[in-house]
């Protein structure tokens, strides 16, 4: 029961407006001018990459990319983190808070919470060589590893652009699709197709709840 | 109206010289006396494109003003209250208005403030029909990731309620075909896959209309009711048309729907954001295809499938501007086209990572 009540505590204190908390805490994210974007995906904050966070991708024109922070259902994490604990080898998955965390990326053992999130500082992620990289610039992080993906997507041949073919480029992070603890797509059933009501095409047979929303909005 | 009895000299335009009702017509005014039976008429609008649409002749028009036994019409159009009442006016004036190709900006305009009334007389729902033309220095091109698409069908959801498609017969546009990794071509896949997917050793790969460069389907259109748009898409005018479902067969993609039955769109999930060429409600009897959402793309937005598409397999942009992720994508991918022997040059290319 105490650990539901210190869930509880934790999910209230992320009920605070995510960019006042950012710029009080002066993230990197919040340096930039964010404005917001509306899709389909709903209202987004939105900042502009640095040339230099996609200097290897021979972009020629600058893009904007969705904020992640605000997403986030926890934040802010040094409420409960001053650091990131070091793996204790053996230990149980229930001794940390992240219980749903189930980590599905890579192979085996190779990675860990410190692979990615900064242990010095809870609220931002880190490169291999430890530079601190805010949670908006996760696709930094990404780009170490995958960095065809990183060209691709800088350039447009993958990933999600939002709401405008026309106009200022505004594209989803990596991590607004992808579930960085498990980055391999969900298999779901397909999505029922609109029809008249009582009447029953093939696919509104399957259970609904199975037509699940997109892979990577929400998740912790 | 005409008091007269019927006479069928006046019908072909042949009886008197002076006051003849054919005369009278706005859209034949040159007044040479010679009725619309064929003359060459000043005021007909320069021929554009296409064959039947030359004929300056507007039949439809001119058996309008005829006053063709006001029954004939009135049944025609559905009222039964005579020309006086407002919206029975407004139906015979959409009965026979012209093709949407050869209207001025002027009769555009009143069309759509027509549909847009008759439209809300008969469902209660407010709709914003638009007649927004191409944009100068843009031809719409579409890329589909066939190593990203995970068949999951939210495009086609969203396309069946952003196009008002037929509920009634579940008319869709984009069709999703499930293919065994190591063939190549839809026509070795299925549409109607019932598990989880992505599946092992499946991949899959959309179909909608491609917007062809060299378009079948509009060539064999007896009454020009299909024509390519500036901007390449392929429009139909359902008004226009006569329902003789040739384009359907033309089309090697099968990418043309027909109106069977009346479409029955429930009135809460009619989108109100729609356009003449696109979107707005259609009719039994009338042809419709996918036009990548022209209501939205002409507006600068993606097609509802791009936008919904939640593995970003779909993307959509200008080809003619050389920084698109588009011209990237046509640059530096594999891309492949769906039958491309057949000289149709579509505008729609399957990539891979």
């Amino acid at each position: 029961m105490k650990t539901r009540g210190l869930i509880l505590l934790l999910a209230l204190s992320a009920c605070r407006p995510a960019p006042e908390a950012s710029a009080e805490m002066k993230l990197p994210a919040a340096q930039g001018q964010p404005c917001a974007v509306s899709d389909s995906q709903g209202l987004m904050k939105v900042k502009r990459v640095p040339a230099e966070d996609v200097a290897r991708t021979g972009v020629k024109q600058g893009f904007e990319v969705a904020c992640r922070i605000p997403e986030l259902k926890r934040w802010d994490c040094s409420g409960c983190h001053t650091a990131i604990p070091e793996r204790r080898e053996g230990a149980a998955r229930g001794d940390l808070m992240h219980t749903d965390i189930v980590l599905k990326h890579a192979q085996g053992s190779t990675m860990d919470c410190r692979s990615c999130h900064d242990e010095k500082d809870a609220r931002q992620l880190k490169l291999m060589d430890g530079t601190p990289v805010s949670f908006d610039a996760a696709y930094r992080v990404c780009a170490q590893c995958h960095f065809q993906q990183h060209r691709d997507w800088a350039n447009g041949a993958h990933g999600k652009r939002l709401n405008q073919w026309q106009g200022e480029r505004v594209v989803l992070s990596c991590t607004g699709c992808h579930n960085p603890h498990s980055p391999a797509f969900d298999k779901r059933f397909p999505k029922a197709r609109p029809t008249l009501p009582g009447t029953r095409p093939y696919s509104t047979e399957l259970p609904k709840e199975l037509g699940a929303p997109h892979g990577g909005h929400g998740h912790e | 109206m005409s008091k007269k009895p019927f006479s069928f000299r006046d019908f072909f335009g042949f009886g008197r010289k002076e006051g003849n009702a054919l005369n009278e017509s706005p859209a034949s005014s040159c007044g040479s006396g010679s009725g619309c039976g064929g003359g060459s008429c000043p005021s007909t609008p320069p021929p554009q494109e296409g064959g039947a649409l030359h004929r300056p002749a507007n039949r439809r028009e001119a058996l309008g003003f005829l006053g063709l036994g006001a029954a004939t019409v009135a049944a025609a159009v559905g009222g039964g209250c005579g020309k006086d009442d407002p919206l029975t006016e407004m139906k015979f004036a959409e009965y026979f208005k012209k093709n949407y190709r050869l209207m001025t900006e002027e009769e555009r305009r009143e069309t759509v403030r027509r549909i847009e009334i008759l439209t809300e007389a008969a469902t209660h729902r407010k709709v914003h029909v638009k007649d927004t033309a191409a944009q100068p220095g843009v031809r719409f091109g579409y890329a589909f990731n066939i190593s990203r698409c995970k068949g999951y069908g939210e495009c086609i959801e969203a396309c069946v309620k952003e196009n008002n498609q037929d509920r009634g017969t579940n008319m869709q546009y984009i069709r999703i075909f499930e293919v065994d990794k190591g063939q190549f071509s839809p026509e070795h896949g299925k549409t109607e896959y019932i598990h989880e997917v992505g599946a092992p050793g499946k991949f899959y790969m959309g179909t909608q209309c491609f917007q062809c460069g060299n378009p079948p389907c509009t060539k064999v259109c007896p009454v020009g009711a299909t024509w390519q748009e500036p901007d390449g898409l392929v429009v139909v005018d359902y008004n226009w048309c006569i329902g003789c479902r040739y384009c359907e067969a033309a089309c090697p993609y099968w990418a043309r729907r027909f109106n069977w039955q009346e479409p029955q769109v429930p009135a809460a999930d009619i989108n109100p954001n729609q356009h003449y060429l696109g979107n707005r409600l259609r009719r039994q009897g009338a042809m419709e295809k996918c036009t990548w959402c022209i209501a939205r793309s002409r507006d600068g937005r993606q097609p509802a499938c791009a936008e919904a598409c939640p593995t970003g397999a779909r993307v959509f942009g200008n080809i003619l501007d050389p920084d698109s992720e588009i011209s990237y994508i046509l640059k530096n991918k594999k891309v492949f086209r769906l039958k491309e022997d057949l000289g149709t040059e579509p505008h729609f290319w399957y990539y891979m990572d």
